[in-house]
């Protein structure tokens, strides 16, 4: 008999990873996740400072159609469809 | 990240100021996914900042109610990988920052030493580094992974497990020379490690 399917349990070509749940105890991971979480603990540097406030000119233009109800609270910024 | 769609209406003042407060919101995991991916602090950040405009710009491409930390990593992952090719090179090294790392986290006894693990992550291929830090470090499934990836999830799967099968050879190796051979690299490791000898220090991507 040709069997065309591998039978259940078919060893597969690739190793089974264990799922992400088993990966938290691998030390190899455990010290990825702390490199990782040692930059997510440092303060945002400053340069990224310019690029919040382009974007935050995108924004004062894109109050020509008010209507949000989540404004950015940023001081300074006047929004030019806004009489002042 | 496919650009915007030019029928797409921009977001309304709302929209636009609840989306600039979830991008800043990313910033700190675009600057750790991105310093595990290319293994350079300041390059990493350059890479942050431009993943923060890019996604800005592509706001209208965004689909709400799907996984924002996702798309953020996506732009990040194809500019860093457009980088790369400009580079002509998928390996970002640079001996004084990785000696900078290895004297500025001195070993701590039941723990892996950061430094030698980081160094350890810059000799692997670029897309085991990122399935590990996805799935490893970002708390990213493996669907969503793959999805980042741009690959099928099983690829994902047998990246992370050869990513760690490699780094754990090479933080168990008692020495580590740079252009030493690893048993247990194969051949994309090799030509890395081939690489590493004639890199040079890492150049900064166009402003």
């Amino acid at each position: 008999m040709n069997v065309e399917t591998p039978p259940p349990g078919e060893p597969l070509a690739e190793p089974v990873e264990p799922g992400p749940d088993h990966l938290a105890e691998d030390p190899i991971v455990q010290g990825l996740k702390r490199l990782y979480d040692s930059v997510l603990e440092e303060p945002v540097p400053d340069e990224f400072l310019a690029i919040l406030r382009q974007i935050d000119e995108s924004l004062a233009k894109a109050a020509n159609h008010p209507g949000g109800h989540n404004g950015v609270d940023r001081s300074g910024t006047v929004f030019p469809g806004e009489t002042t | 990240m496919g650009a915007p769609r030019a029928a797409t209406p921009d977001l309304d003042a709302g929209q636009a100021a609840d989306f600039s407060k979830r991008l800043v919101a990313a910033i700190p995991s675009l600057r750790a996914f991105a310093r595990g991916l290319c293994g350079h602090s300041e390059l990493a950040d350059d890479l942050a900042q431009e993943a923060l405009a890019r996604a800005w710009s592509a706001r209208r491409s965004y689909a709400p109610g799907t996984n924002f930390k996702a798309w953020t990593f996506t732009i990040l992952r194809n500019y860093y990988y457009s980088w790369c090719r400009k580079q002509r090179r998928v390996a970002v090294w640079d001996p004084e920052v990785a000696e900078q790392l290895l004297v500025s986290e001195p070993a701590q006894a039941g723990h892996l030493a950061l430094a030698d693990l980081e160094a350890g992550l810059r000799t692997l291929p670029v897309q085991q580094r990122e399935a590990l830090i996805l799935v490893g470090a970002g708390g990213f499934s493996y669907q969503e992974a793959a999805e980042i990836a741009g690959c099928a999830v099983g690829t994902v799967k047998s990246r992370v497990a050869r990513g760690r099968l490699s780094l754990r050879a090479y933080m168990e190796a008692p020495l580590r020379p740079l252009g030493g051979q690893r048993p247990s690299g194969g051949d994309a490791l090799s030509r890395i490690l081939g690489d590493l000898q004639q890199l040079d220090p890492a150049k900064r991507p166009p402003a």
